[in-house]
């Protein structure tokens, strides 16, 4: 099974479902061309060849089915028989699917947010801004125009305006930032010589029809402005056959690959500088705590082998047998209070009272995370007290970071997942996040764990700050961490799409 | 989105001087001028919007200026620069600056707006202060109260206003010989105090003919039309200046 992507439109779906689902939010006034749109998709969908964006209308309601399907009639039906197209009165979001033959090659989101063009008509009312908000949020914007017929009705310009103010004032923004394409509908009602101008040069077509001034508020608005040509209904008598809507959609799927690519560049040199400075900055304080942590590491792992063969250690005098103590760790303090779980058995406690004194250490811990044990290496951390400034709470936390990944791992693949062992790796994860200076590396590996536990459903954790979470590790992660959040994103984003 | 402070441009002028159909001209009607980078203006919100568009209406011969239309309080407009082709990040369009027509009744721009101001335009209606000497010394009164009002960089030697003053002489379109005319020897006809008063408070100051129009508008049954499409000169020269010093000021 491969997972799909939605962007790389040329380029056949990469497998992990590391990429999030795009959505492009289909504005216009009435009569621009809206339906004629959701019905050249839907008509698309009949085909079995060639390079198509198509509807997918497998989960869509009633109303967006009937929607879509009296307007693809509508277009074939052209010129032939009135059809009433029947337009749902709310926004909906369908997916559109890129095929290339039979092969699904990409994937978006296609939100219809004014079927009825109302909202166009009265941009400022109160429900008009709620609605408009949603632009805010999309990831490319579709505004489509009627193209006027020579001696018809010219664009009104101011409506325009106002729709664009009202766009910006919903998004709090200045300028929208995501692409946005504008294309000139209906153009297979001009003469040909016309249209064809229009597919050729679609910009010049709509500088020609709006002025300098209005093309100039489409372009101070929309940085990333493109302007297309299209025909839902093409030039094919009693059938649709849709010119300018694949390379339409396809616009936008380049200009996601590009952003990511673009972020993905940015990314990388950003990690390469801090890594540099943090590296100049730090590198002695890194050689200390990088020995420190492999020194107490290695001598917990030691400590903890010797014990194992050696455990319990007798000693005989004068007849009588008794039980010797090991040495303890001289770092730490036992405050059982502050352990991960406190329920701990009383028949256990004693016993191993009687066959040794476990004290919690930054060793011990190393000591159950390579033994396979992440709770009780957590146990052991949240015990110590240590100051949040020292070189032995960064090696903790760093084994806590480790212990917490695998933890939640290992508590989620549990059929009953236990939840106070959950929280309490989440609450764990918090409280280093919150000493961790920002920005650095172990951020990544603790926001993935509070994230990993988090994203089992089990916790009502905050979305926003899961979010967060997976948005840090894929910062500031290795590539392996990275990946991993990556994987947690897509399944929190639960794309139930797969191909085959 | 950009998040650096955006210093605002200040427009100025005395009633009748033709402040909201140069903002109509900047957002309606503007042209690309050869050779010359483009802008493009926004209204903030939809009041503002709504102000500019009735500021005219459509006509069988062009275009009728409607007068009398009172701005919406705190009106803003949004000054872009844009592009032909996409630039390194694949953007067009980059917003330069805020265009603030300062309490434009009254007269009198709040203290605040002017001291962060990155220019300040003034309005001088040519053809009224032409036709009427009444109208003339108050205008000329007007501005020179006004450009005593400008704040003064603290210490500076005179001239102490920093601040790039555009004085731009509008409605040039209704004086024949408009562009055989030099704008600063004009603006000196009006009164040699105009040209005093300036080169005494401003230490960066222009003039400039400015026609929001294009043509003079011609009375057609009982209105003021526009023949054809409005054309306005002249209405960027004043921005490009202001933005021009602001670059240099910021590069220095």
């Amino acid at each position: 099974m491969r997972r799909l992507t939605s962007s790389g439109s040329r380029r056949a779906v990469s497998p992990g479902g590391d990429e999030r689902r795009r959505t492009i939010l289909l504005w216009g006034a009435a009569e621009s061309g809206k339906s004629g749109l959701v019905g050249a998709l839907r008509s698309e969908g009949t085909k079995t060849v060639g390079d198509r964006w198509t509807v997918d209308l497998g989960e869509a309601s009633p109303d967006v089915v009937a929607y879509a399907d009296s307007a693809s009639l509508a277009l074939r039906l052209r010129g032939v028989k009135e059809t009433a197209i029947r337009r749902p009165e709310r926004a909906f979001t369908i997916p559109v699917r890129r095929y290339a033959g039979r092969a699904l090659t990409a994937a978006a989101d296609l939100t219809v947010l004014d079927p009825c063009g109302e909202l166009a008509a009265e941009p400022t009312t109160p429900a008009a801004r709620r609605a408009i908000a949603a632009a805010r949020t999309a990831d490319g914007i579709l505004w489509l125009l009627e193209t006027p017929l020579p001696g018809g009705r010219p664009l009104d310009r101011f409506a325009i305006l106002r729709q664009l103010v009202a766009i910006l004032d919903a998004a709090s923004a200045t300028e929208i930032a995501v692409p946005v394409a504008v294309a000139l509908t209906k153009v297979d009602r001009l003469p040909s010589a016309d249209m064809k101008q229009l597919f050729d040069a679609p910009e010049q077509g709509l500088r020609a029809i709006l002025g300098d001034a209005a093309f100039g508020w489409l372009l101070a608005a929309f940085p990333r402005l493109r302007c297309f040509a299209l025909s839902a209904a093409g030039t094919v008598r009693n059938v649709a056959r849709p010119v300018g809507l694949t390379t339409l959609v396809d616009w936008f799927a380049d200009e996601w690959r590009r952003e990511e690519e673009a972020a993905d560049t940015a990314r990388t040199r950003a990690r390469r500088s801090a890594r540099v400075a943090r590296v100049r900055r730090r590198a002695p304080l890194a050689a200390t705590l990088t020995a420190a942590a492999a020194v107490v590491a290695f001598a917990g792992v030691a400590a903890a082998r010797l014990l194992s063969q050696r455990s319990p250690t007798w000693t005989s005098s004068a007849g009588t047998v008794v039980p010797q103590a090991t040495p303890t760790s001289p770092v730490v303090r036992v405050d059982s209070s502050q352990a991960v779980s406190t329920r701990t058995d009383s028949t256990k406690a004693d016993s191993a009272k009687t066959d040794s004194v476990h004290v919690p250490s930054i060793a011990s811990a190393a000591a159950a995370l390579e033994r396979g044990d992440a709770i009780a290496a957590m146990r052991d951390l949240s015990a110590l007290r240590l100051s949040d400034s020292s070189a032995q709470r960064y090696a903790a936390d760093s084994i806590l970071a480790a212990a917490a990944l695998r933890g939640a791992e290992d508590i989620l693949t549990l059929p009953n997942p236990s939840i106070d062992v959950l929280e309490s790796i989440v609450a764990a994860a918090t409280a280093a996040i919150a000493r961790a200076h920002p920005g650095t590396p172990v951020l990544a590996p603790l926001s993935l764990a509070r994230a990993a536990a988090c994203i089992g459903g089990h916790l009502s954790c905050p979305a926003d700050q899961v979010r967060e979470d997976l948005a840090w590790a894929l910062l500031l992660g290795t590539p392996a961490e990275q990946d991993q959040a990556r994987r947690f994103r897509a399944a929190l984003v639960g794309d139930p799409v797969r191909v085959p | 989105m950009h998040n650096e402070r955006r210093r605002s441009i200040i427009l100025w002028g005395p009633p009748g001087s033709g402040k909201s159909l140069y903002l109509a001209s900047l957002v309606m009607w503007l042209t690309r001028e050869p050779n010359e980078r483009p802008f493009a203006v926004l209204p903030a919100s939809d009041a503002t919007a709504a102000w500019v568009a009735r500021r005219s209406i459509p006509h069988p011969d062009g275009v009728a200026l409607v007068g009398g239309v009172a701005p919406p309080t705190d009106s803003l407009f949004r000054i872009y620069s844009i592009s032909g082709t996409p630039g390194e990040l694949g953007r067009r369009s980059a917003l330069v600056a805020d265009l603030a027509p300062s309490e434009a009744t009254a007269g009198d721009p709040s203290p605040t707006r002017l001291a962060d101001a990155s220019g300040v335009i003034l309005l001088l209606p040519a053809a009224t202060m032409a036709a009427s000497a009444e109208a003339r010394d108050a205008c000329v009164s007007w501005f020179t109260t006004t450009l005593a009002r400008l704040p003064e960089q603290a210490g500076a030697a005179p001239p102490a206003v920093s601040v790039p003053v555009a004085v731009c002489l509008t409605q040039t379109d209704e004086v024949p010989d408009a562009v055989r005319r030099d704008a600063t020897e004009w603006l000196e006809s009006f009164g040699a105090e105009t040209l005093r008063a300036l080169r005494a408070h401003c230490a960066r100051f222009a003039v400039f003919k400015v026609s929001s129009t294009g043509r003079a508008p011609r009375p057609r049954g009982g209105l003021d039309v526009v023949i054809g499409t409005p054309e306005p000169r002249g209405v960027l020269a004043p921005l490009r200046w202001i933005l021009a010093n602001q670059a240099a000021e910021m590069a220095a």
